[in-house]
């Protein structure tokens, strides 16, 4: 195997992890918020991580297009989750008895009385 | 007609070339011809966003995310085979530190890209950020998010921000710290892990 095989073998298969361990988290975390943190997050990096180990074996010219994939996925994965998240907490499907501290509904019982 | 901003047809065309993977002469002809109908078709507000005014604070803040991004990935695993359903989470207002839209909607961006916490809303009126984080068990962890997302709105506006805006961010960013009333450090954390 060549240095080239070894990084991108290295690159996939952590990156492979990560999607894994998103996937996991998906299943294992308590509520809406939390699941989303596991489903967009570790993915965005275990993707990254398969784009750059496809890369290294690509044409440069290919691999361009693999660039793309990365900073749109970077680009759209927060917003997303602040979409999401959002309406998951208008929508009260918080956990609140996961929250140590819930400093926006301080604020909005504050308002409201 | 709204004033065409070069550099966005530049970066259209860009993509368009990448998507296509072969640079030559009509492949830019079509990009420079739907980046223009894209343009007219799809105006956006007119602004002034100088993301490469400073290419090494660009640079720097680029690896710090990347870092950041490698860092939270591993610690929210950690957090999920340790603590699984009984993970504990915190929502944590920070205040803004830039004015302007743009600045705004990217800082935020970058945050939640970071695994185990994003904006989860923004107050545009009174600038004050809600910052969803994961794996946060006592309130001083609390008021670490809160620095933390200072510290990161400071690399950002130091990176593409306004000026004047930048010049006075670091000493705006401590005042804030300043004035966020703490957990007591005694120690011992408030609320303590959950059994």
């Amino acid at each position: 195997m060549t240095v080239r095989d070894w990084i991108c073998a290295v690159l996939l298969l952590s990156g492979a992890l990560f999607c894994v361990i998103g996937a996991y988290g998906v299943v294992r975390l308590p509520d809406v918020p939390s699941r989303l943190q596991a489903a967009t997050k570790p993915q965005t990096l275990g993707l990254l991580l398969i784009l750059a180990g496809t890369a290294v074996r690509l044409e440069p010219q290919y691999a361009v297009g693999l660039v793309l994939a990365g900073l749109f996925q970077v680009i759209t994965a927060p917003v997303l989750s602040q979409l999401f998240g959002r309406t998951a907490y208008s929508t009260g499907a918080v956990d609140k008895s996961t929250l140590v501290t819930d400093e926006l509904d301080e604020r909005l019982r504050a308002e409201r009385g | 007609m709204r004033r065409l901003s070069p550099s966005l047809l530049v970066w259209l065309v860009l993509v368009w070339v990448s998507l296509w993977g072969t640079l030559d002469v009509t492949t830019v002809v079509f990009g420079v011809l739907v980046a223009l109908g894209v343009l007219v078709f799809f105006p956006l507000p007119v602004h002034r966003w100088n993301i490469f005014g400073h290419p090494l604070r660009l640079a720097s803040l680029t690896l710090y995310v990347v870092w950041d991004l490698v860092l939270s990935a591993v610690r929210l695993a950690w957090d999920e085979f340790r603590h699984g359903s009984s993970v504990k989470a915190a929502i944590v207002a920070v205040p803004v530190l830039s004015d302007v839209d743009h600045v705004i909607a990217s800082a935020s961006n970058v945050l939640s890209l970071g695994p185990g916490r994003f904006v989860l809303q923004i107050d545009r009126a009174n600038r004050i950020w809600y910052v969803y984080a994961l794996g946060v068990r006592s309130r001083l962890a609390c008021d670490k998010i809160h620095d933390d997302a200072l510290d990161l709105q400071v690399r950002v506006i130091h990176a593409f921000g306004a000026p004047d805006e930048a010049r006075t961010v670091r000493e705006r960013a401590e005042e804030a710290k300043r004035r966020r009333a703490r957990a007591v450090d005694d120690g011992t954390p408030r609320e303590t892990e959950a059994p």
